[in-house]
């Protein structure tokens, strides 16, 4: 007995790609585009900089030729450029400021050292800490079943996101909020508990790395999903960014040290939406 | 009666609508291929759209080949390679929080042959895809996939054999 081609012909078909296909293959090239044309100007700024301190220091090198007295002015030193767009792959982060695009946002912030990025969508710790921007498309209405599970459509506002997500279980309320400058809802997440009592034990699996997991999901965008694992906090602050909600997550798990839940405050507080 | 001289304009149109039929015909099949490999929705879309973006910078080229498909499959598996390189120098603990799903799982019951691959490492199902999905020869799929032939016969006779003990043993 052996699998053949027909059997890989039948189990191919079987896979639905996500429709409409070939806008979402517009959207990604035109996506590309704006990114490469971002790090363009991103090099092009830094460069731009290069060039303006070379002149600086060379007409201040220049004047010291002359005889300057006893109070020449203080010697400028130009400052390293640390502002970064997040790259698609995964690195550590320069402590300082980085910023990231979603749809056509710029968002930026401020991150310390010991921190990562995940794609586009977020900033971590290796203790379980993370700050992710979202631009959920929908959300499922059980977060336990969500491989196959009913989508909510709800997502497209910031009222019936908050309520789509409100209605799940471990939600707190969602309250009036601002953050950068933008109005919204704010609520806290909280995954089921894992451990021996394992209420997660019935969801859906994923695999992380090699491992299957069983995880809590609440949303997809694009390449990356939203999920949570057993015991991780999250809270979330749902924006109306020109009529579309954009949400900022803080995350934090049980082996999160406090000195990373007060960074994850910091970095939160230094957001900035463009 | 002589045909009109396209306009750089209708040119362009032209190639853009002859590569949407390509992507029409052809997007399913590579599409449902990468989700065997992978095992990931999200994974395999991205492969095919990156996959579909370069064959478009060269659709002037490509479109006029004897088979493009065999130039997509291609570019789509040297992506996947160069994933799978990349994912396995990179500490893939950095997904915990908004991990990938292991789609695999959500379609198996409704076909055995998706339950008897889905347990198999990567490597081995994109060396069953291309060998007997797409009937490359060994060394075709090795230069695909940047092994020697005799590893993917290796990987091949591997899935194989764990395809037939799951067949087998009825699990």
């Amino acid at each position: 007995m052996s699998v053949e081609r027909r059997d890989f012909q039948r189990a191919v078909e079987r896979f639905e790609p996500p429709q409409p296909a070939y806008e979402r293959l517009l959207r990604r090239r035109d996506r590309k585009r704006r990114n490469g044309r971002i790090t363009g100007l991103v090099v092009g700024l830094f460069l731009l900089a290069l060039m303006g301190s070379a002149l600086v220091f060379g007409s201040r090198s220049g004047s010291r030729t002359t005889p300057a007295g006893p109070t020449a002015s203080p010697t400028v030193r130009p400052g390293p450029i640390s502002q970064e767009l997040l790259p698609g792959n995964d690195r550590w982060l320069k402590p300082g400021s980085h910023w990231l695009s979603r749809g056509d946002l710029l968002i930026s912030f401020e991150v310390p050292s010991g921190w990562r990025n995940i794609g586009y969508v977020a900033v971590h710790t290796l203790d379980g800490a993370q700050v992710s921007f979202w631009f959920p498309d929908q959300v499922p209405t059980d977060p336990c079943t969500w491989t196959e599970g009913v989508r909510s459509t709800l997502a497209s506002s910031v009222d019936g996101l908050a309520a789509a997500l409100g209605a799940q279980p471990g939600t707190t309320a969602p309250a009036d909020v601002t953050l950068a400058g933008y109005q919204g809802r704010s609520m806290q997440l909280r995954g089921p508990t894992g451990g021996s009592n394992n209420a997660l034990m019935d969801c859906d699996e994923t695999r992380v790395d090699t491992r299957m997991r069983h995880i809590y999901v609440r949303w997809w965008d694009g390449d990356y999903w939203f999920g949570e694992a057993p015991g991780q906090m999250d809270r979330l602050w749902i924006l109306d960014v020109h009529g579309e909600p954009l949400v900022v997550v803080a995350s934090w798990s049980p082996d999160t040290s406090p000195r990373t839940r007060s960074q994850i405050d910091d970095i939160v507080a230094s957001i900035g939406i463009t | 009666m002589e045909r009109p001289i396209p306009t750089d304009h209708e040119t362009t149109l032209n190639a853009a609508a002859s590569f949407e039929e390509f992507f029409e015909d052809h997007h399913r099949a590579l599409f449902g291929a990468l989700f065997l490999v992978t095992g990931n929705r999200a994974e395999a879309e991205e492969i095919m759209q990156d996959a579909f973006l370069k064959v478009w910078e060269r659709w002037a080229r490509v479109g006029v080949l004897d088979d493009p498909s065999a130039y997509l499959f291609r570019t789509a598996m040297n992506l996947f390679r160069n994933r799978l390189r990349r994912a396995s120098v990179a500490a893939r603990r950095t997904l915990a929080l908004s991990p990938w799903a292991d789609d695999l799982a959500a379609v198996e019951d409704r076909d055995e042959l998706v339950r008897w691959l889905r347990p198999l490492p990567p490597r081995q199902r994109a060396a069953m895809v291309l060998t007997i999905y797409r009937g490359y020869s060994s060394e075709e799929a090795g230069r695909i996939l940047g092994i020697r032939p005799s590893t993917v016969r290796a990987l091949v006779t591997q899935g194989r054999s764990g395809v037939r003990r799951r067949m087998e043993g009825g699990s």
